[in-house]
């Protein structure tokens, strides 16, 4: 299952380590390989980067939020079209989810068949 | 209306009565017919009941110092022209007046204004003279001058002038026809109103016996002439009369003013007859009481009257009451001796304000008669005998009546005006409580609504100084809640409003005393009652400081007391202070009073009770954030685990091909730790409920605690997690009296607090060091604890980050309970436990403190905490704690 584009890589956004690891366990398992960022600073300074992402994006983090992320890319065209953001959202906050523009949501809790669902039109 | 309109009248004069160019016609005319030399005409005068004589004519040639130019051929013309105009009775007095006019042109015939006998101006009594004679024998004479001389001046000789000697006297008295009362219908006055005198000089020329009754005839005629007269001036008179009542009452309605309207009466009623003295008396039915408001006693005023009139009863005057209102008729009175019972009978209407009147000749009392009612009297008497005519009393009559009715009208007027302007009063009064009761009713804040009420009340029955006194719950006393003071006595009170909290505190200072207080009693049985000194000083006796220097400071005389109830239940008392008057309310004040008041009672409640509801409202409100906000964040706090679980159990099931032992391991350890995680965050989330509103006291499970296992447990279940280093300096004899499992809890959240919020390679160093309490810092100490000599010995421990440090507003912030965090939703304070809100708790309640001790951003943050130390246990119990 290695025959992924590799122009697109995956960032998985979260402040929980928990969350950080089985996402990259589960990836790993389908042959990506992944970057981490622990807040939506963090994902900021990999984004302005020259590289394509595909970022799972928490909402809910300390320094800079999911939802603060997304407002800045909203904001840098050049930003929203290069990179595509799957948010990972609980169900309590889903309309607030679907507020912003965001590509997809992977609803938690969710299971390894809806990461791979989520992730194949971007990556495949 | 000026009394000018009646000044125009000159009084009846003697030209008037008696019109003496047309006499002076008629006498000429008389002594031409009856071919007399001379004559006089002497007319009765009332004022002093004797014949006067008015004029004196005589031939001008026979008078040697008048010249004249009349000839007998004149005279003959005169007499046959003359002749013919008097028999003719069909021609009409004017057209006959108008003929002797003519017929006297040539002045043949001249007034001697100083004769020698029977002068202008002489008087005569009756049967004094031959004037007097004929006046009382009352018929025509006709008398030789000696037999004259013999029978009227026997006494002595009178020189009588010698060219105008005469010789014959015809002397007719002059009377009005009875044929002439009879259609005037009245009763006959004096029959004769003058005696005509004719005399001759020449003795061959002597009257004839038919000259007495032509004489007669032709003194008729003068008296009908002086009657026609007479009642064309009384026609005019009435006319003016009539004029004047009409003036009298087309005046009044508009503009009274009785001190004018009595001195109206009085010009008008002297202006038709003759009055010494008067009187007007008012009867007022609503005060059942009699007024004296005008008298003149003989010409002289009462002037006192107007301003203070005389008050009766109708008890003490009987008389007046019987004549005006059980009889209501005009009473006319002769009080000569003839009649000496009607001065008896009458005595009572003739003295009193206007003097004494029993004395005169004539009273006529006039009653003032509204429909059926009297209102009141004119009361006229006159020095004569038979002052008033029948006809002139028509006339005042009609006066009294027209001026009742002005009276009247008057004061329907004023009473309609007054009803008016009450009414308008009412209004407004009525829409500035209406206004006040809106405004009472509109405002749901209890102090601002107290404080409305009193200004309300103040302003509307215009008091100095209103307060309202709630009723304490416990019904001992009466607080005062609000105080509108005009004097400025209690401004220092109301000036500090602003400060809520300060003004109602000096408010309330304010109590007076309740159960068992005479206030208790009063407003139990009164809808209203009236505290008197007396009653303030009992209350004042009963009261402590602050209702004394109420009661006593602001010298209260009187104070309207309002019991203020909804529906029976007493809400307080609204106290209305005079301060300054000793003042009783008007009925439609306290009616308008305890009107707001029952409204206010029910507004108070009304306020109370959103008060209550806000309270309740807003308690709920905190309520339902909490919980939302508890929801949210347990819900993710919950969520992270949940998706570790529903994560890792996915993979291995999707990869049970292709993982290894290891991966396996590690994916259930993983699990286990999730589930361990949720375990932990269920049994937190309860203690947190527990610690909610009702701050359940915790249960703990104290014992000794070796401080370094706690930290390495948790510092080894947090590292599976975390990327940072945890590095511990902690002895290991540090022995803490506390539940280990709280402080295990403590310690996570601390490490998992710090890891969150530093960089992956930022350290993270946990520090314990045994001291005492004396040696914390300040302001982490519980200084009771030291003063009572005992210096605690305790451990300290410090957790230090690299982190990014906490900004000063969230360093009071992050202790509270965690659900109300304002940014808890993007900075939540996530792992096993939840926050720092739940570690102080566990901390405090184990005797420690735990402090943010310092936070730098960018550099990290240090939390501190210490509990009570003791001695490290025996051996056997550190092995069972450290497993």
């Amino acid at each position: 299952m290695n025959q992924n584009n590799q122009t697109r890589k995956i960032l998985v956004v979260d402040d929980d380590p928990v969350i950080r690891d089985m996402m990259a366990d589960i990836l790993e398992f389908e042959g990506y390989s992944i970057t981490i960022a622990r807040n939506g600073s963090e994902a900021l300074q990999l984004l302005r980067s020259g590289e394509e992402y595909l970022v799972f994006l928490d909402i809910m983090m300390p320094v800079m939020s999911g939802r603060e992320l997304c407002a800045l890319i909203e904001a840098d065209p050049h930003l929203r079209e290069r990179h595509r953001i799957i948010l990972m959202s609980a169900m309590d906050n889903l309309e607030e989810a679907a507020t912003l523009e965001v590509d997809a949501i992977l609803q938690k809790p969710f299971v390894v068949d809806d990461v791979i669902d989520i992730l194949e039109p971007y990556m495949g | 209306m000026s009394t000018a309109i009646w000044g125009e009248h000159e009084p009846l004069t003697a030209v008037e009565k008696y019109p003496l160019p047309l006499l002076k016609k008629l006498l000429q005319e008389m002594i031409r017919q009856f071919g007399a030399t001379g004559g006089c005409m002497a007319l009765y005068d009332e004022s002093v009941g004797l014949m006067n004589i008015r004029m004196h004519l005589r031939l001008r040639n026979t008078d040697p110092t008048l010249v004249g130019n009349s000839t007998d051929g004149d005279t003959a013309s005169f007499r046959r022209r003359v002749t013919i105009d008097l028999s003719n009775p069909s021609s009409s007095t004017t057209g006959r007046m108008k003929h002797i006019s003519q017929s006297l042109d040539s002045d043949s015939i001249v007034s001697v204004e100083k004769s020698a006998f029977f002068p202008v101006g002489a008087t005569y009594s009756s049967g004094q003279d031959l004037i007097g004679y004929t006046w009382r024998k009352n018929e025509p004479l006709i008398i030789r001058h000696e037999d004259y001389l013999v029978s009227f001046q026997s006494t002595e000789q009178k020189s009588f002038p010698q060219d105008t000697t005469p010789e014959w006297y015809l002397c007719a008295p002059i009377q009005i026809p009875e044929l002439a009362f009879d259609a005037l219908n009245r009763r006959r006055p004096t029959a004769v109103i003058g005696v005509v005198l004719l005399y001759q000089t020449n003795y061959a020329i002597a009257f004839q016996q038919k000259h007495r009754f032509e004489a007669q005839q032709f003194s008729e005629r003068i008296a009908l002439y002086i009657l026609n007269d007479q009642l064309r001036h009384l026609h005019l008179r009435t006319m003016d009369y009539m004029q004047g009542l009409q003036q009298i009452s087309t005046a009044f309605p508009t503009a009274v003013k009785l001190s004018n309207l009595v001195e109206d009466v009085y010009q008008f009623v002297t202006n038709v007859v003759d009055v010494s003295s008067m009187l007007l008396t008012f009867y007022d039915r609503d005060t059942r009481k009699i007024y004296d408001v005008f008298a003149i006693d003989s010409g002289k005023r009462n002037d006192l009257l107007l301003e203070q009139p005389v008050v009766d009863t109708p008890d003490s005057r009987p008389v007046w009451w019987r004549v005006t209102q059980e009889e209501k008729r005009t009473l006319l009175l002769t009080l000569d001796s003839q009649e000496p019972e009607n001065y008896s009978k009458y005595e009572e209407l003739l003295k009193g304000t206007w003097g004494d009147q029993s004395r005169t000749e004539t009273f006529l009392l006039l009653p003032m008669k509204m429909f059926t009612r009297v209102v009141g009297s004119l009361c006229l008497t006159s020095s004569h005998t038979d002052a008033y005519s029948p006809e002139e009393i028509l006339i005042l009559e009609t006066m009294v009546q027209i001026i009742t009715v002005s009276i009247e009208n008057a004061k329907l007027y004023d009473r309609s005006r007054q009803s008016l302007l009450k009414a308008k009063q009412r209004e407004e009064s009525l829409a500035a409580m209406y206004s006040a009761l809106q405004v009472i009713s509109t405002v749901l804040h209890v102090t601002e609504l107290l404080q409305k009420f009193v200004e309300t009340v103040a302003n509307l029955v215009q008091a100095e100084m209103c307060t309202f006194f709630q009723l304490s719950t416990d019904e001992q006393e009466l607080v005062a809640q609000a105080i509108y003071d005009t004097t400025g006595q209690w401004r220092d009170v109301n000036q500090s409003t602003n400060k809520d909290e300060k003004h109602n505190d000096l408010i309330e200072m304010i109590r007076l005393p309740f159960k068992g207080s005479i206030l208790e009693h009063l407003v139990e049985d009164e809808t209203f009652f009236y505290l008197d000194s007396t009653m303030v000083e009992e209350l004042a006796q009963a009261s402590a400081e602050g209702g004394v220097i109420f009661l006593r400071e602001t010298h209260i005389q009187k104070m309207l007391m309002i019991p203020v109830r909804y529906q029976m239940e007493i809400v307080g008392i609204l106290a209305i202070h005079t301060p300054h008057s000793n003042r009783t309310f008007r009925p439609e004040e306290l009616g308008a009073l305890l009107a707001i008041s029952g409204q206010a009672a029910s507004a108070i409640r009304n306020a109370q009770l959103f008060e209550q509801i806000q309270e309740a409202y807003a308690e709920l409100q905190h309520m339902d954030k909490l919980k939302d906000e508890f929801i949210v964040t347990a819900s993710h706090e919950l969520r992270t685990p949940l998706s570790a679980i529903s994560g890792y159990s996915s993979l291995l099931k999707r990869q049970s091909g292709r993982i290894t032992p290891q991966q396996i391991l590690r994916f259930a350890t993983k699990i286990g730790s999730a589930t361990q995680q949720l375990s932990d965050l269920v049994s937190n989330m309860t203690e947190a409920a527990k610690m909610g509103a009702l701050d359940k006291k915790l249960e703990l499970q104290l014992g000794p605690v070796q401080l370094l296992t706690a930290a390495e447990m948790a510092a080894t279940m947090l590292s599976i997690n975390i990327e940072q280093k945890i590095t511990l300096h902690i002895a290991d004899d540090i022995w803490l009296q506390c539940d280990a499992m709280r402080l295990r809890q403590v310690m996570t959240n601390l490490l998992d607090n710090a890891a969150k919020y530093s960089p992956p390679d930022g350290r993270i160093i946990v520090t314990g060091s045994a001291t005492t309490l004396s040696k914390l810092p300040e302001d982490q100490v519980d200084y009771a604890q030291i003063a009572e000599g005992f210096d605690l010995p305790v451990a300290l421990v410090r957790v230090c980050d690299e982190g990014e440090g906490i900004t000063p507003d969230d360093q009071q912030k992050i202790f509270e309970k965690f659900v109300r965090a304002s940014r808890s939703l993007t900075t939540p304070i996530r792992g096993s436990g939840l926050g720092l809100y739940i570690c102080r708790r566990y901390i405090e309640a184990m005797g420690g403190r735990l402090w943010l001790e310092q936070s730098i951003p960018g550099e990290g943050s240090v939390f501190s905490f210490y509990l009570p130390c003791i001695d490290p246990p025996i051996e056997k119990s550190m092995d069972d704690e450290s497993e």
